[in-house]
């Protein structure tokens, strides 16, 4: 079997994956996709029942 | 090995929109140019499985496409890399068998044992296979890859300076969209209640599934953006490609995503043999609203539509329903999730040029932004927009259009089945397959078993209770 580095880098990250903070860029992407698929989805079932 | 620069984001656009252009001379009357390209079906007997995919070229034996296949692939690969100071000769020998190897795998992977979902087995006169659809193809590839990446160390070295993953990747991907604009034109023209409904689907996989898997990877599960991101495309959106797509678009290691697409490929098994069941005991009186759940929770093309053809065989034996409308809601809903796969990579391709690759107080110029922006993503839509205005533009050429787009869709998945190759060929992958799948598993189970299906089935109730599919004989 051979051992490659970046397979012992990989299996290393997988199994401690280091701590990466998620930084603001990351909140607003999660938070306003959230907001705007609730939204839409409301929108578009008000707009199917009327 | 030689290290050259190569820049294979460029070079896969080029090369990807030379097939396009190719097959676009049959739209633009000149002729099938890519009808002799291989299409592999799903077979019992291996002699049937080769077949070229154009139709003004049915009396080509399949070995002829076959061979013309892998050798127009490998003389292009080899000019575009005619600059560089390698080795032609060796360079090109482990190409053919880089190419030959793959096709090998992704011919194996089509076997009907293996490949053929539960409406095909009959057909195929099979009594049990393992459903994995043909995207099995990509597995067959990789285990050919890993088995000479750990067993025939100084072969997969040679073969390594043909196994370009990242090259084969972004090519397949620019070629993902000439199919995804013709498809979305396609669904277009369907009747508007489950169009209008579909837009939902998009909302769902893209704004919420996204966002929730994400979270929990990253918060719960304590995964980098590397990992998680993809991991978020390949649960939430259509697994490989959207997998794949995302990964390279953040500038993840190609062996990331390629994980990820592995773990989708065989849990889209499980999802393929309950969820068309589970939908007919839970809501036997709701057709529709189970032929979208399928359409959302299962998470490869060619699974989603299996689960919709089981699920409209299922109603149809207690309802009379006409036959045909359960799966275009399936589909419908698939292809709709699919359209978005380029709009949410340059998403992400920004946020993460942006907001997360950019230091802090780093002014990133316009240039800077260009250059380190995939270029695949635009090419991705260049040939999404291009099939879509085509298509609006002459409406009398569609046929050829998906003629076209079908040849190209050959090549789409050979090249992805190539980067499976490459990347079991260049890691240790059985290894990282081992002792890093169990916390990925375990991502899976909960995202998926926690809400993604049950969020499904939610909102496909919402938008589709109480429709009916019309009754009576197909007409």
């Amino acid at each position: 079997m051979n051992n490659h580095p970046e397979s012992e880098k990989l299996v290393d990250e997988l199994q401690n994956q280091p701590y990466e903070p998620m930084v603001a860029a990351e909140i607003w992407l999660v938070s306003l996709s959230l907001i705007t698929g609730i939204s839409i989805l409301i929108i578009l079932a008000l707009v199917l029942k009327n | 090995m030689q290290k050259i620069s190569f820049n294979e984001d460029r070079s896969a656009v080029w090369l990807a929109f030379l097939f396009i252009a190719l097959a676009l001379c049959l739209p633009l009357g000149i002729g099938n140019l890519l009808g002799w390209v291989l299409g592999v079906k799903v077979w019992t007997d291996p002699f049937t499985a080769l077949a070229p995919l154009g139709k003004s070229f049915s009396s080509m034996p399949g070995w002829i496409s076959l061979i013309a296949t892998l050798a127009f692939i490998a003389l292009l690969l080899l000019w575009e890399r005619r600059r560089f100071p390698e080795n032609k000769k060796a360079f090109l020998l482990a190409l053919l068998i880089v190419l030959t190897l793959t096709m090998i795998g992704w011919v194996l992977g089509h076997a009907g044992i293996v490949a053929a979902v539960p409406n095909e087995r009959e057909k195929l006169g099979l009594k049990w296979s393992m459903g994995l659809t043909g995207e099995a193809g990509y597995l067959a590839a990789l285990f050919i890859g890993l088995i000479i990446g750990n067993f025939f160390t100084p072969f997969a070295k040679f073969l390594s300076q043909a196994a370009r993953t990242e090259w084969f990747i972004k090519t397949a991907i620019v070629l993902v969209g000439a199919g995804v604009g013709l498809k979305g034109l396609e669904q277009a023209n369907l009747a508007g209640t489950v169009f209008f409904r579909g837009l939902a689907a998009i909302v769902e996989a893209y704004l919420i599934y996204w966002a929730l898997v994400y979270l929990l990877a990253r918060k719960v599960f304590g995964f980098s953006r590397e990992w998680a991101a993809p991991l978020a495309s390949g649960i939430s959106i259509c697994g490989v490609s959207a997998a794949i797509a995302t990964g390279a678009a953040i500038r993840a290691r190609p062996v990331v995503p390629i994980m990820v697409s592995s773990l989708v490929v065989v849990f889209s098994v499980v999802e393929l043999l309950v969820l068309p069941f589970l939908a007919h005991a839970i809501i036997p009186q709701e057709p529709m609203v189970a032929a979208a759940w399928m359409g959302l929770a299962v998470k490869t093309d060619g699974a989603a539509i299996a689960s919709g053809a089981i699920t409209e065989a299922l109603y149809m034996a207690q309802g009379g329903f006409q036959k045909g409308w359960m799966l275009m809601t399936t589909t419908t809903v698939k292809i709709f999730i699919d359209l978005f796969i380029g709009v949410w990579c340059f998403i992400l391709a920004c946020v993460w040029v942006y907001g997360i690759d950019r230091k802090p107080g780093d002014k990133v110029s316009l240039k800077e932004v260009w250059d380190r922006f995939p270029k695949f993503v635009l090419g991705y839509f260049i040939a999404f927009a291009l099939f879509i205005a085509l298509g609006l533009c002459f409406p009398e050429k569609i046929k050829d259009l998906k003629e076209s787009s079908t040849n190209l869709d050959a090549f789409r998945k050979f090249f992805f089945a190539l980067a499976f190759f490459s990347i079991g060929l260049s890691a240790d992958f059985k290894r990282l397959w081992q002792e890093g799948l169990g916390k990925l598993i375990l991502v899976y189970v909960v995202c998926l078993f926690g809400f993604v299906i049950w969020i499904g089935l939610g909102i496909s109730w919402l938008f589709f209770h109480g429709i009916m599919p019309p009754t009576g004989v197909t007409p």
